[in-house]
């Protein structure tokens, strides 16, 4: 999923940065202005900790193993805007200290799993748990949050390889190839995703900031 | 699971390793590095010809040599991962590009051909990849962490980044080091295999686990900087002093890398 430095032409880096950029700059104001000096170190440990926990892998089918993209989690637990933020930092360090992913790229890494791979599941987790205000929701809009956000991401990194003139395959083979193999990565990060809230509703709720579970565990 | 967890500690361990020896790259200033290797991974991203792209190697090369990297450690540690997968990716290349046939493979009635344009296309793939590779190398071996996070604040990213970054970097070897040494526990007292859902549980556990003593941490940092006299700005020391000789390193990368690109700008446009 880590796109690294010479699969992306320089115009798909170019839009795909722009698009981070935009994100980027939303975060960091809504980070300003929220972000307490207590919370510095704390996101920071968090993000510290997804990375060691990404490492993890999980096998799929046949004789492969996936690793966990972490963006679901991350949003469900940080909030969208600092979740991209941390996505970004785990990223960068991805990159810039154990080469994976790639500078050029960065923008078109943090777009898919930092942008699509955290926004989409924070918004179908908010969707689901609006319509219906219950445990299982939640539960239930954290697997398919996960889910989709995976998909997403790599339909949205099969089209910028398949768009970029210096990947020798055309668009739908890039994307059917991402997103077929994403689903069942898909699947595993779903399960994991809900299995850690339901853990922490169970433990920790304290530790849960989105209204969604403040909402609930008033509720409860 | 485990022996990716005992790579990852091999690489930390020998990754500061050639920022101390005394070669060309150790001694440039990061933020020039970092600029002068996004041109030279740029010029390799606009490069379609081989030539452009065998002159990107030849600067990789000597930069590596010049900055004391030994050479079979730079192609060992290069090409073992992402070059592999992209040739693995490009393979097809060989077979199902239309062009002048240098050998054919019969398979019962099926013919497999393959072309010089096929072999063309995937190499060039390939290399172009290589090279980027190589030159994202050349930065993480010669530079130190405190340098590049030194170069972030020139560049003017949010003072909030700059922080979480450092703080973060610092902590991950501690998780990596407690996320391998729950696996190993929980490996040791496994003794049959287990299915996939058995696994994905261990998983999740070990995450929830993972966050509960993150977030303890975390508040147990902001007390102790507290305690350490932290009033909410942070200070650092400038190591990055830009010499002369610096800023006559940008100017010979970047007008190497303005050559090629205004060969490949006149080559596309049909010279």
């Amino acid at each position: 999923m880590h796109i690294p430095d010479g699969f992306l032409d320089y115009t798909i880096c170019a839009i795909t940065y722009a698009g981070s950029i935009i994100f980027w700059i939303l975060a960091f104001r809504k980070a300003g202005k929220n972000l307490t000096d207590k919370q510095i170190p704390l996101m920071a440990t968090l993000t510290a900790m997804f990375f060691a926990a990404q490492m993890m892998n999980y096998p799929i089918i046949g004789g492969t193993t996936a690793h966990l993209l972490g963006g679901p989690i991350v949003a469900l637990t940080l909030g969208p805007y600092a979740g991209m933020i941390s996505m970004t930092i785990i990223l960068l360090i991805q990159a810039l200290f154990f080469g994976d992913g790639g500078i050029t790229t960065l923008g078109a890494n943090v777009w898919n799993m930092g942008v699509i791979g955290v926004f989409i599941p924070y918004a179908v987790f908010v969707l689901i748990t609006k319509i219906r205000r219950s445990r299982r929701a939640l539960l239930i809009g954290a697997f398919i949050g996960a889910f989709l956000g995976d998909v997403l991401a790599a339909v949205f990194a099969g089209l910028e390889l398949g768009s970029s003139s210096i990947f020798p395959y055309a668009a739908p083979i890039a994307v059917a190839t991402m997103g077929i193999h994403h689903s069942f990565i898909g699947v595993g990060e779903g399960i994991v995703t809900a299995g850690v809230l339901r853990f922490l509703l169970k433990t920790r709720p304290d530790l849960l900031q989105l209204p969604q579970f403040k909402l609930l565990t008033k509720e409860l | 699971m485990l022996g990716e967890f005992l790579k990852a500690f091999e690489d930390i361990m020998y990754l500061e390793k050639y920022t101390e020896s005394k070669g060309m790259l150790q001694k440039i200033n990061a933020l020039i590095k970092l600029l002068s290797l996004t041109a030279i991974l740029l010029s390799a991203v606009v490069s379609r010809s081989i030539y452009s792209l065998f002159a990107l190697f030849v600067i990789v090369i000597s930069l590596s040599t010049l900055s004391r990297i030994p050479l079979g450690y730079l192609l060992r540690r290069v090409t073992l991962f992402i070059p592999v997968f992209a040739a693995a990716i490009a393979s097809p290349l060989l077979f199902i590009t239309p062009g002048s046939t240098v050998a054919h493979i019969n398979i019962g009635p099926l013919i497999i051909q393959v072309t010089i344009e096929g072999i063309e296309k995937a190499s060039i793939f390939t290399f172009r990849i290589w090279i980027c590779v190589a030159a994202l190398n050349l930065l993480i071996l010669t530079t130190k962490f405190t340098q590049i996070i030194q170069s972030m604040e020139e560049l003017g990213l949010p003072r909030i980044f700059i922080n979480m970054i450092a703080i973060t970097y610092r902590f991950i070897f501690l998780f990596i080091n407690e996320a391998y040494r729950m696996i190993l526990a929980k490996q040791s007292r496994t003794t049959r295999k287990e299915s996939r859902m058995q696994h994905l549980r261990f998983i999740t556990n070990m995450f929830s686990t993972l966050f509960v003593r993150a977030y303890e941490k975390g508040e147990r940092v902001y007390s102790a900087m507290l305690a350490r006299g932290f009033n909410g700005a942070t200070r650092t020391h400038n190591h990055n002093k830009k010499k002369p000789t610096d800023s006559l390193f940008l100017l010979a990368v970047f007008s190497i890398c303005g050559l090629i690109l205004s060969i490949e700008i006149l080559r596309s446009a049909g010279w």
